[in-house]
């Protein structure tokens, strides 16, 4: 019987990368999960995974900026599980370059995804946690969103606005007992970079040497470790904070 | 599940509130504990008890070593700042030897821990975990408790440090710490006696509350997590 | 007229570096200045300033409680008040962990947290007697960014700044400003000591490691400390908010508006004016 038996979680953006990993880790759990994910083919993958592993879990699609789709998925949450006890924002997007070069709707973009879909979601999510006596928003953001980092001016704003908005909703859902912390990990080896990287495996290691004082990526599985602990009973005084698993990289 | 079977901790200042809070969970996670505390007192759940000046360097090096010597290894070292003035007074009203009454055995307790610690656990070989608890006022101004502030400022940087002293992957040992707010029993809660308003989850702490986030930095499930300061204050903080 | 013409200030560490800069700038700017130091050759180093009369030279060890009543006495006797301290004195010992000693820790407590702590109360009764000053406490970006080497250096400077924020609260009803600044790379006769045979090609290097793409130069803190010093920063006081997120930009000065009438009862951090 896993630590998080009978919690109903919704989470975005699962096909792969930290998404699946945490999923991975809430099955093990035993929660039970409705996730969204962008790519046909790895959702449903990790759909067939999760089952596999005795998971009760459900995949629908979610374009973050619809409020619609957002009603669509607690509905069905709350259709299969009768409730929501958490919702994970781990659906995000990234596009770095230097500030002159980047185009001009590119802050506009990654705020849609990055900064309006968790408030959407948190907004969708907010009155039935509170109709249940409480609930867990955790909003997975990243060291980028703490820190300033060349050709992250878009990338960096978005997750920065992110953060104040889980601070703000910290603040505002403690009398509901509602949660929210934001989860910043640092430099993740997930199946998408290393595809990238394949070509250039050489390249890694050095990078890694000098960006992370642990020395070794991070993986999926590390961030799911650290959502599992949140989501339970052990992290219930833990609100308006952000949790770094960055291998020390935030240290400095 | 215990996560810490077959493994043994070392959880100095284990007298106080959150030191036997602590002590009680990470025996029920599986650990052996060494509780360390100035008189050797009895906790609940310790293995077994030890003497620990944590200002003296003498003495944390024969409690590290009697913990090895009695539980057969060291891989979880939890320090614990509790001292602070017995009334609040302002820094104008202080003399120096009140104000490093409460800065010596806050820093260097946990300097003292760190320093023999970490050398320590390298030694043994299989790695560890080192979690610093001190308070989640340290950024803050804390009239009335300068040295109390102070001290828990010093604890969150000195964290950061010998996180990074220690990060190479070959040695796998972990540093980090708890920053503590309003949690019954813990100084915290005489420093603010009335739950501020705007506190989000409005209401105090428990001792165990800490206990958990200890131990979950001091478990395998955080093992990609270094030199970070975990705040458990039920968003004290946050705004 | 200087924008400090009129003010007393004691500068600890007053004869070299960062501390000589602050006392040049704010000499400049009209002030008469008492500097300190650890023996009579380092007079040797403000000579200009003292035969100017902007300053006289005190010898003293911030970090011996009795004696800094030298320093007190000698701007009161002298000018007959006090409005600036400039806590500029401290040490730095940066090395491995393993060859970390306690007494490192203890020098760096001795020499960055409690010479500070001495030397505020030591001016406070005067500050108030002068309605109000100014406190500029010289920390370090290792303050508030190390490394592993920082093990000792680090929490002492940690340790100054929440003291300053604290002193800033404590401060405020009297019209006392507490400031801390941070330093980042500041090239001073400390690093030339440690850069070895070829100190220019070692602050070339250490170019690259910085936004700005330079090390700072001790007049750059100087002037700054000299401004905070000023009525220009008249409603700046404290540390704000702890701000992990940024990088360095070679220097960093904490900022706060004073806090509403003292209202002992009320968590001061939490009040509404923040």
């Amino acid at each position: 019987m896993g630590v998080l038996s009978g919690k109903a979680v919704i989470l975005t953006g699962a096909s792969s990368g930290i998404g699946k990993g945490t999923a991975l880790k809430l099955a093990e759990a035993s929660a039970r999960i409705v996730f969204t994910g962008r790519d046909g083919p790895r959702s449903d993958e990790t759909l067939a995974t999760l089952r596999a592993m005795g998971a009760a879990v459900e995949l629908v699609r979610l374009d973050v900026t619809s409020e619609a789709d957002w009603a669509r998925v607690i509905d069905t949450c709350l259709s299969r599980f009768g409730r929501v006890d958490v919702l994970i924002n781990n659906a995000g997007d990234a596009v770095m370059d230097r500030i002159e070069k980047l185009p001009a709707n590119a802050m506009n973009d990654l705020i849609g995804v990055n900064v309006d879909g968790p408030f959407l979601g948190m907004r969708a999510v907010w009155p039935h946690m509170k109709k249940q006596g409480g609930g867990l928003i955790i909003n997975v953001n990243s060291v980028a969103g703490q820190r300033g980092n060349v050709n992250g001016s878009a990338y960096c704003g978005s997750k920065a606005a992110q953060l104040s908005l889980s601070l703000t909703a910290a603040a505002e859902g403690g009398k509901d007992n509602i949660r929210v912390v934001s989860l910043h990990p640092g430099f993740t080896l997930t199946e998408g970079l290393e595809e990238t990287l394949c070509t250039q495996p050489q390249m890694l290691q050095p990078m890694i040497d000098s960006m992370i004082p642990i020395k070794l990526p991070g993986r999926p599985a590390d961030m799911g470790d650290a959502v599992v602990f949140l989501c339970s009973d052990d992290a219930r005084n833990l609100t308006g904070i952000e949790i770094n698993v960055d291998g020390g990289m935030t240290a400095r | 599940m215990a996560s810490f079977d077959g493994k043994v901790a070392l959880v100095a200042n284990a007298g106080s509130v959150i030191g036997r809070a602590v002590v009680k969970r990470l025996a029920a996670d599986g650990a052996k504990v060494m509780a360390a505390s100035s008189d050797g007192s009895s906790v609940s759940g310790a293995t077994k008890t030890i003497v620990l000046d944590v200002a003296a360097q003498a003495s944390w090096e024969s409690a590290l070593a009697g913990t090895v010597a009695a539980l057969g290894r060291l891989d979880i070292l939890v320090t614990i700042a509790s001292a602070t003035y017995a009334t609040p007074k302002p820094i104008a009203e202080t003399s120096l030897a009140e104000f490093k009454a409460v800065t010596t055995p806050n820093l260097e307790g946990a300097f003292l821990g760190l320093r023999f610690g970490i050398v320590k656990m390298r030694e043994l070989g299989h790695g560890g975990a080192v979690v610093n608890v001190a308070s989640a006022l340290a950024t803050v101004g804390l009239p009335g408790q300068a040295a109390y502030g102070a001290s828990a400022n010093g604890i969150r940087m000195m964290t950061r440090a010998a996180a990074l002293s220690c990060a190479d992957s070959t040695d796998k040992i972990r540093v980090n710490a708890v920053q503590v707010g309003l949690i019954d029993g813990a100084p915290e809660s005489d420093i603010v006696p009335t739950l501020p308003k705007d506190l989000a989850l409005a209401r105090r702490g428990t001792p165990d509350d800490v206990a958990a986030a200890v131990a979950f930095l001091a478990s395998d499930r955080a093992s990609y997590i270094t030199g970070y300061v975990l705040p458990v204050d039920g968003g004290l903080m946050a705004a | 007229m200087g924008t400090l013409s009129g003010k007393v200030a004691i500068v600890t560490g007053g004869t070299a570096g960062i501390g000589r800069a602050c006392a040049i700038a704010m000499a400049r700017e009209g002030a008469k200045l008492v500097l300190t130091g650890r023996s009579a050759e380092r007079a040797e180093k403000i000579k200009p300033l003292i035969d100017s009369g902007a300053a006289i030279y005190v010898q003293q060890d911030t970090t011996v409680e009795t004696e800094w009543p030298k320093a007190i006495d000698a701007a009161l006797k002298a000018h007959g008040k006090i409005d600036i301290l400039v806590n500029n004195a401290g040490a730095i010992a940066v090395k491995p962990l393993e060859a970390m000693a306690h007494a490192d820790l203890t020098r760096m407590l001795a020499a960055n947290l409690d010479s500070v702590f001495c030397g505020m109360r030591a001016v406070w009764p005067h500050l108030i007697r002068n309605n109000g000053g100014v406190i500029v406490n010289m920390s370090a970006l290792m303050g508030e960014r190390t490394a592993g080497i920082g093990m000792a250096y680090t929490p002492a400077k940690a340790a100054q700044q929440s003291l300053t924020k604290t002193a800033a609260l404590e401060g405020g009803r009297h019209n006392i400003r507490v400031v801390s600044v941070l330093p980042g790379l500041i090239w001073s006769d400390g690093w030339v000591r440690m850069a070895g045979a070829e100190p220019e090609k070692t602050k070339a290097g250490l170019g690259p490691t910085i936004p700005m793409g330079r090390v700072g130069e001790t007049s750059e803190i100087g002037e700054v400390v000299a401004w905070l010093c000023s009525d220009d920063a008249r409603y700046i006081t404290g540390i704000d908010i702890f701000d992990r997120r940024r990088q360095s930009s070679g220097m960093k000065t904490y900022v706060r508006p004073l806090p509403p009438p003292y209202l002992p009862d009320l968590p001061i951090f939490l009040t509404p004016a923040r």
